[in-house]
């Protein structure tokens, strides 16, 4: 079984947050909720410091916190690796959101127009899979994905920062970027075995 | 030092209040069914144990229930009792207003009959007990599980809540046997006496936990809040003057006189309000963690 998994190369992002939009505009996200962002920090100290990036997206870990203390089901882990939110289920106690060690998960406590008291019909279109009072976060566009494409953020990032893969495939190029360029997960100490990795921008 | 700061998020009002409620509602029944296994002629203890006891605690649920975004699949929490704890809360919560709604019901008012079958009244109270120190104690363990938030990942949380649980529970019982006219009670004198050995644990148990948290940076970063930062004036005033130092000298100095004893109990609560806000406000998420380089979640943008 497939274990999908998504590689980052820090060398290569230049922090334009162009996966941070594409991710907006395939989901129809409501003002405030970003599935995918990217934060930006000063490394070391002035004169021997650099801009430093590290876009953040759901991890799909391995053993997720947010699945462990979810009370009603909502959450779940696929076959394929994938950690999806059932909003049907999810009854906003919103306690994945304080649990989630890496603050990829999101309230939606009212549904916000990006224009002031007017619905595009994009955002019209967009918002049917949103449900107020519930949870949501990156699903790794597992509509794009059962159709064999990749996540809209993979393929719109402009400088192919982004890979997308099976991880338990030693062939598959994202195995292969992870074992030859030393990728790493965030917090490994946490133990929760993100499917998320990242290659140092050395 | 400000960049430790960030990261940290607050739980609403209603969270906290639901905390208190349930840690003087949970202890207070188990004040009130302890004092029934040692001392079955103390039946006033017990009777004001039910009486607060499932009321406050329900009066709490339905505050956790406004907090839920869709209140409509709230049935849904009993699904996964296996392994999270907010399923096994809501087993517990049920089961401890049921046991409490059968006593009140029977016992209290409308009807009146539940002390005719002592071994049922028995083991209800000892079930019940066990259920309301079930209540205070499983809001520690979900904060203990918390692996995220270092402030909460600790077994001495589930210990304070108890302590401070059994000391508010105990607080709101010499305030109901003073507001109802039994000044002259013996057991004010027990529960009086109790109260203040309860009140040196809470406090060692306090300094325990703030000492205890100082290996990950931003449990220390939590602890500088409490003690120096933004929530230094409701530690110090709030959870030690009022909380603790007040109450234990009112009770071991002054006795079972009617007005000190009742601002010795208000100023308890208060406090037990206060040992909620800070645990809960404290709370700052662990930073990510890029191979050493460390960066803060800032709150939500809006």
């Amino acid at each position: 079984m497939a274990r999908f998994g998504m590689v980052i190369d820090l060398k290569k992002c230049i922090g334009c947050d162009t996966c941070t939009v594409a991710c907006r505009a395939e989901h129809a996200t409501s003002t405030g909720v970003l599935f995918n962002r990217v934060f930006k920090f000063e490394v070391g100290k002035y004169p021997h410091s650099k801009l430093g990036f590290l876009p953040i997206t759901c991890m799909h870990c391995g053993k997720p916190e947010c699945e462990k203390q979810c009370p009603t089901g909502a959450t779940s882990r696929r076959e394929d690796g994938i950690v999806i939110i059932d909003p049907e289920k999810c009854m906003g106690c919103q306690y994945c959101v304080v649990t989630c060690p890496y603050g990829t998960r999101y309230f939606l406590d009212k549904i916000k127009n990006y224009v002031k008291g007017f619905e595009t019909p994009f955002e019209k279109k967009g918002r049917k899979k949103h449900k107020k009072g519930a949870v949501e976060k990156c699903d790794f566009c597992i509509k794009r994905v059962e159709k064999g494409m990749e996540p809209a953020c993979v393929t719109s990032c402009i400088a192919e920062a982004r890979h997308f893969g099976d991880l338990d495939d030693p062939h598959s190029e994202v195995s292969k970027l992870i074992a030859l360029r030393r990728g790493y997960t965030l917090n490994p100490e946490l133990g929760t075995e993100p499917a998320v990795y990242y290659l140092p921008d050395y | 030092m400000k960049e430790m700061l960030k990261g940290h998020f607050v739980f609403g009002w209603k969270i906290i209040a639901y905390l208190f409620l349930a840690g003087v509602g949970g202890g207070a029944y188990a004040v009130g069914a302890a004092f029934h296994l040692i001392d079955p002629e103390a039946e006033l203890v017990t009777r004001l144990g039910v009486v607060l006891g499932a009321p406050l605690v329900f009066f709490g649920c339905l505050l956790l229930l406004f907090d839920l975004g869709r209140p409509q699949v709230v049935f849904r929490a009993f699904s996964r009792p296996n392994q999270a704890w907010i399923s096994r809360g809501t087993f517990i919560l049920t089961i401890f207003i049921v046991i409490g709604a059968i006593q009140f019901g029977f016992w209290i008012w409308p009807f009146r009959g539940l002390t005719d079958y002592p071994v049922f009244f028995t083991f209800l109270n000892i079930v019940g007990g066990i259920f309301g120190i079930l209540t205070v104690l499983y809001t520690g363990f979900l904060f203990d599980t918390t692996r995220s938030i270092p402030f909460w990942s600790t077994p001495i949380l589930p210990l304070l809540f108890l302590v401070s649980g059994v000391s508010t529970g105990i607080f709101s019982i010499i305030l109901m046997l003073l507001f109802l006219g039994y000044a002259d009670s013996p057991a004010l004198g027990i529960l009086r006496k109790l109260d203040a050995f309860i009140l040196i644990l809470e406090g060692m148990v306090i300094f325990l936990y703030l000492h205890g948290m100082h290996e990950v940076t931003a449990a220390r970063a939590s602890v500088s809040r409490v003690v120096k930062g933004d929530l230094s004036v409701s530690f110090w005033a709030g959870v030690v003057l009022v909380g603790l130092v007040i109450p234990f000298m009112i009770e071991v100095f002054l006795g079972n006189d009617m007005v000190p004893l009742t601002v010795a109990s208000l100023c308890g609560l208060v406090g037990g309000i206060y040992v909620r806000y800070v645990v809960v406000s404290g709370a700052v998420k662990a930073p990510l963690n890029s191979e050493g380089v460390f960066i803060y979640l800032t709150p939500r943008a809006e």
